[in-house]
């Protein structure tokens, strides 16, 4: 569970300290909804953005999903394709969230590492046609890249790899790393891997992934197989 | 803040990044001994600057580094035709002179397209001088090119220059001085217009190099047409260096300035350099249709309108002082090139059109992102914004997805 009726009430005041033009609408046991303005005023690589963004900002209650932004205004295009038709935005992969915040959701600091973000990044792809940080594939994917950012690997098929050592292996820092550069783990990719051992909740959420994108690809080569057999 | 005292705030920045009085007279003893040095080894040659630096449009080059040398182009044309040696041998002999001399303490690197000396200069801020080798181009080409010019008047100051090609040495036709030429006829009324207000400015700025009014030369005045391409040209480096490929994909400089030189011929003398970046950008406006339009239908709705061309989808922009030379050559051999381009002057009127109306804060975001924080900061301090925007500098950022 992210936010029970307690835990969201003090992160609601310092939201509304630090976004001044929100105010409460909504307010019941299922969930609280603000709504109102934003000034997103971001710089990075010589591009400085400063832009007001009317949205509502939904958090559910007693539950285990994340909180989400609706584009009140349809400010972002509705050919954007991180958007839902809704007008839901797509922030960044669960997962990214998740582990981001493992010790505890902050809406304040979630507000500005992803939802100021994804206009920020809107706003660059607007101007130049290109993202300033990339983005991720849709789907399963895109799931896999995030984990590819975490354990700085190479590609999709190296993080794959990587997730599934994760999950089967136990970590021998002298043991050589699984990417095949015959180096050992520890001056390899197990700095980056070691945070999932550590941490049994992040390795959960992990597995979780890997369990979902296995089946997946499973049903995929089914697929594939009957359409082999079709021919 | 007024419209008014917000352009000549971005004015400010511009002439910042312009070169100065002490580095133009640096410059120019530079090249002026190296012409000697030639003579004195009995070679016949000419030393003349070509590009931004004969043009007046000088910007810093490097966009992410406030401190990058300027890259100074010139040529250096024996008194000989392209008929008398070879192109290989030309730029042999060229570079053999070069080889040998004492370069008043510069450093020689040798390109396949030129010779290029690198001076550390003037307080940190340091130049390059770029040399291109060439001979007079032969009376048959020109005969050839003075028949296919709208300009042939400008045809009798063609050279001809060794072009690398595979191992060997081609000649290519080029003509700096005749586009010279052009340009400061159409520059002068707008030189006029604004030369004894901005001659007296950069005299108050820079006492220590000159001692009077009248000893600033000429070539440091500066146009409503010169800052308007400075302008673009330095927007230009900043909005491209976001691009991995940008120096590949970015408008050349010749491009720019034989657009904007063309378009500004058809306006008012006295116009101040904000009416004319406006102007220049309508235009462009117009030029963007032909993403969508064919041919017939653009010349339907806009006649007489040719300053850039589509004929039969290939993009057209002749060189003025070369009429086989069509600047818009990469444009189509890249398709990516001419939509970034129209792109990219959508951004320059929301950052220095738009820009001029919208709040303080506003009006400096925009800055900053025209011509960069430091660049900015520099000139401005913290004026029009109290506040800076906050850095974005997560370890792993957030990144758009969709589950779908």
């Amino acid at each position: 569970m992210i936010f029970t009726v307690e835990t969201v009430t003090l992160q609601i005041t310092q939201m509304l300290h630090e976004y001044p033009d929100l105010a409460i609408v909504q307010s019941d046991s299922q969930m609280v909804r603000l709504h109102g303005r934003i000034l997103v005023f971001r710089t990075y690589n010589d591009f400085t953005m400063r832009k007001i963004y009317i949205l509502d900002i939904i958090i559910p209650l007693g539950s285990d999903e994340l909180p989400f932004i609706i584009d009140t205004d349809r400010q972002i295009k509705q050919d954007y394709h991180h958007y839902y038709p809704n007008g839901r935005l797509c922030l960044a992969t669960d997962s990214q969230i998740r582990i981001r915040f493992i010790d505890g959701f902050n809406l304040v600091e979630w507000m500005s590492e992803f939802v100021e973000i994804y206009y920020f990044s809107y706003e660059y792809y607007e101007r130049f046609g290109i993202f300033p940080f990339g983005e991720r594939a849709h789907g399963s994917w895109g799931i896999i890249q995030t984990y590819q950012d975490f354990l700085m690997a190479k590609d999709e098929v190296e993080t794959y790899k990587l997730m599934h050592f994760i999950k089967n292996q136990m970590y021998r820092g002298h043991h050589p790393c699984p990417c095949g550069s015959e180096k050992p783990l520890r001056n390899c990719h197990g700095q980056a891997m070691f945070r999932f051992y550590k941490d049994t909740r992040i390795k959960k959420i992990m597995m979780n992934d890997l369990i979902s994108f296995d089946k997946e690809l499973a049903k995929e080569n089914e697929r594939e197989l009957y359409r082999k057999k079709a021919k | 803040m007024s419209t008014y005292d917000r352009q000549r705030d971005i004015l400010k920045i511009i002439s910042q990044l312009d070169i100065t009085p002490t580095m133009y007279k640096n410059a120019v003893t530079k090249y002026t001994s190296i012409a000697e040095y030639l003579g004195n080894n009995g070679i016949e040659a000419n030393i003349y600057p070509q590009g931004s630096f004969a043009l007046g449009t000088v910007v810093r080059p490097n966009a992410k580094d406030p401190n990058a040398a300027y890259d100074l182009d010139f040529v250096c044309q024996l008194r000989i035709t392209c008929n008398d040696l070879t192109a290989a041998e030309l730029r042999k002999k060229v570079e053999d002179i070069f080889t040998s001399s004492d370069l008043y303490g510069g450093k020689l690197t040798i390109n396949d397209e030129c010779i290029t000396i690198e001076y550390a200069d003037v307080g940190s801020i340091g130049f390059s001088i770029d040399i291109v080798p060439a001979a007079d181009e032969n009376e048959e080409n020109k005969m050839r090119l003075r028949s296919k010019s709208k300009n042939p008047g400008l045809i009798n100051t063609a050279i001809a220059i060794p072009k690398h090609c595979e191992k060997n040495y081609n000649w290519i036709t080029n003509n700096p001085k005749g586009y010279r030429t052009w340009f400061e006829d159409i520059n002068a009324p707008f030189l006029a217009a604004s030369r004894m207000q901005y001659r007296q400015m950069l005299f108050e700025e820079n006492r220590s190099a000159y001692a009077s009014v009248e000893e600033i030369p000429e070539e440091l005045d500066r146009s409503a047409m010169q800052r308007v391409i400075q302008i673009l040209k330095y927007h230009r480096n900043m909005y491209y260096s976001k691009f991995n490929n940008g120096d590949d994909i970015k408008p050349i400089s010749a491009i720019i300035n034989t657009i904007v030189t063309r378009i500004s011929s058809s306006a008012s003398a006295s116009i101040s350099v904000f009416d004319l970046l406006n102007y220049v950008l309508n235009e462009f406006a117009t030029y963007a249709e032909y993403q969508t339009l064919t041919e017939e239908r653009f010349a339907e709705r806009y006649q007489g309108k040719n300053v850039i061309g589509r004929k039969s989808g290939k993009w057209v922009i002749e060189n003025p002082a070369n009429p086989e030379d069509n600047l818009a050559d990469q444009w189509n051999l890249d398709a990516s090139i001419p939509t970034h381009f129209f792109a990219w002057s959508k951004a320059v009127r929301q950052d220095l059109i738009d820009s001029l109306k919208m709040s303080d804060e506003d009006f400096r975001a925009r800055a900053e992102t025209a011509f960069g924080q430091k660049a900015v900061a520099s000139v401005w301090g913290t004026k029009y914004n109290k506040v800076a925007p906050k850095p974005v500098s997560p370890v792993i950022p957030a990144k758009p997805w969709s589950a779908q």
